[in-house]
Parts: structure tokens; C-alpha cells; sequence
């Protein structure tokens, strides 16, 4: 008898602790996938545009764009769209110093910002 | 004849006393200096000259014990249509027996995207290990969460991320015994891992690494 207590004893500390950790774990989750950044491709892509920018015009510094997505709806856009990024990626360094992208003066103003003044500039890309 | 019964760390050695120059018929109980407990049961029969005879007998399989293992090496994953490339760090602590052993494992992985971004992964989850084949092969499998970060050029310091899911199957080698259960193995693997929110939704990752079990 002692021994049949002892076991459901175990076992229902056993079931205790099995409840126990599943709530911590799926708060956890759902904090984590409530949470989630996410990587959108037009920010991978701006982001790969900005490695080709600095490798093959090492004199830039920070650049003046911002890659980023956010906000409800992605209010917030990457300002060097997928078009733009996409055409960077695909040039050689010397193709795209022959087009004046190491030059910042030679710059432009994102398409995002036609709807409201910004301060940034982007490489043009043909 | 004398039957002594003594208990090192995994095994239960009967020696039976051919030669006993005073019979011993008291139970004593005494501790080994690497702090395990000897326990000597004795059974006085009475002198003789028969040979000493040792029967070692295997502890009970059920028996659980702490189960570890670090590995690092080198890690090729395909993730946002592309080859990334880096080293990974994993640590596994659990729990063994005789033929399973299973536990939780971290895995740490940093590298370079093909595009040159710079990326990492944290993973954390529980894994499985199968019985040994030929004493030296191991099969294993495991669930890992966690999440992948990539590193802004744009804005440098600053991260792109999102949670991975998956599962992985893994096959390990013992290359050095060392001990009765530790070693150096080999091991690679192969895991694929679901994105919640990325240009692709799944990644795939496999690798090779070098690791020790004690």
C-alpha cells in the first residue's frame, strides 16, 4: 500500500511538473512569434545592394538611406526598393562607378519620399 | 570460502576468497577516496586454497546517469535562396542509460551569407540519441526553436531576425574511446527549419564537427 501511494505520489508530481513547464514555454512562443521582426525580401535585398554600395566604393561612409521595414502595415519602407536594389546587385564594380554611384552628389531622392520631405538620398540605377 | 560484494561507480564486483587468513564474518561498510562508497558484504566460510575469481556484473540498464557532449566544426545552411556559410558550437546535457541518451542542446552558428552579409543562429531544443551500433556508431535526431539574425550593413549594429522551427536527424562516430562511455567523435547532420516570416520559409543546414563526450 505504501508502495502503491509512493508511486501515484510520483506521478502526480510528475504530471505537476509537466504542467508546470508548459506554460512558461508557450508564453514564451508566443511572445517570441509576437515579437518576430521577420526579414521581408526587400530588406535583404536593400541590405545585399548596401554590401555591393560599400565594396565597391570603399571611401563611402554610413550610408543615408535606411533599409528598414516596419511599422503597421510596413508604414516604413526600405527606400532602396526592390527595382533599385536589385539593378546595384547586378552590376560590377566598375559599371557601377562608371555610373557615378561612389558619388554621393550624384545621388537622388527616394521614390518613398515624394510623398513627404526626408533628408535621404539614394544611388541611381539603370 | 569467502564471497566479498563490493560497489564501484557503475559495477558490482563479487570476489570470492579463495585464501582467507582470518574469516570475516562482519558487514562494513568503508568510502573510496574518489568519494564513492564501498560497501563489503562478507561470508566466512573458512580457509582454502582456491583461486581468487572475479564476476563483474553490468549495472541495470534502466539506470540513468548525466549524459553531456561539446562539438564545434563547420556549418553550410541554404537559407533566402542563397549559401551561407559559418562555424557552429553546439553543448547536449541530459541524461543516459545503457542505450538512450537524450537532453537539451544549444547550437550557436555565425558565418557569411554569399552576399556578404554577416548572419547568426541560436537554436535550443531537445535531442535524442539512439543506441550505440558496433559500440561506435550513434544515430540521433532532435527538434530545435530558436532564431536567425542577420546584420544590418545599413545601419551597422543593428539585426534582421526571425524565429526558426525545425527538426534535424544527426549521425556521430566515435573516433577516440576514452573511458568507458566518453570519446572523441565526429559527427554531421542535417536539419531543416521553418521560418516564420522570410523571403523563403525554410532553411536547410548541414555541417561537420568534432566533438567530445565524457
Amino acid at each position: 500500500m505504501l508502495l502503491a501511494m509512493k508511486v501515484q505520489s510520483t506521478g502526480s508530481r510528475l504530471h505537476s511538473l509537466r504542467r508546470l513547464w508548459r506554460f512558461p514555454v508557450a508564453v514564451l512562443s508566443l511572445l517570441g512569434l509576437l515579437a518576430d521582426g521577420g526579414i521581408s525580401g526587400d530588406e535583404l535585398l536593400c541590405e545585399q545592394a548596401t554590401v555591393s554600395l560599400k565594396s565597391c566604393c570603399p571611401e563611402l561612409g554610413d550610408v543615408s538611406y535606411s533599409c528598414v521595414r516596419s511599422g503597421c502595415g510596413g508604414q516604413l519602407v526600405p527606400e532602396l526598393d526592390v527595382d533599385r536594389s536589385t539593378c546595384l546587385r547586378s552590376k560590377s564594380c566598375e559599371e557601377l562607378q562608371a555610373l557615378g554611384v561612389c558619388n554621393p552628389a550624384t545621388w537622388e531622392v527616394p521614390a518613398s519620399c515624394a510623398s513627404s520631405p526626408c533628408t535621404s538620398k539614394v544611388p541611381k540605377c539603370q | 570460502m569467502s564471497v566479498v560484494k563490493f560497489v564501484s561507480k557503475n559495477t558490482i564486483h563479487w570476489l570470492l576468497l579463495g585464501i582467507v587468513q582470518s574469516p570475516i564474518s562482519a558487514y562494513a561498510l568503508s568510502a573510496n577516496p574518489d568519494g564513492t562508497t564501498v560497501a563489503t558484504d562478507s561470508i566466512s566460510v573458512g580457509s582454502s586454497a582456491e583461486p581468487l575469481t572475479v564476476v563483474e556484473v553490468e549495472p541495470s540498464p534502466s539506470r540513468a546517469r548525466w549524459f553531456g557532449r561539446v562539438s564545434a566544426g563547420f556549418a553550410y545552411r541554404w537559407a533566402f535562396r542563397e549559401s551561407l556559410l559559418g562555424g557552429a558550437l553546439e553543448a547536449e546535457l541530459g541524461a543516459q542509460n545503457n542505450r538512450f541518451a537524450g537532453g537539451g542542446r544549444l547550437r550557436v552558428e555565425a558565418g557569411q551569407m554569399q552576399s556578404g552579409l554577416l548572419y547568426q543562429v541560436l537554436t535550443l531544443g531537445p535531442s535524442f540519441w539512439l543506441p550505440a551500433i558496433a559500440d561506435r556508431l550513434r544515430f540521433g535526431m532532435g527538434l530545435e526553436t530558436g532564431a536567425i539574425l542577420v546584420d544590418r550593413r545599413s545601419v551597422p549594429g543593428s539585426v534582421m531576425w526571425t524565429v526558426l522551427v525545425g527538426g534535424r536527424v544527426d549521425v556521430a562516430v566515435d573516433l577516440v574511446r576514452i573511458g568507458p562511455r566518453g570519446g572523441l567523435f565526429f559527427a554531421t547532420g542535417v536539419s531543416a527549419q521553418a521560418l516564420t516570416e522570410a523571403p523563403f520559409p525554410v532553411t536547410i543546414v548541414t555541417g561537420a564537427m568534432l566533438g567530445y563526450r565524457p
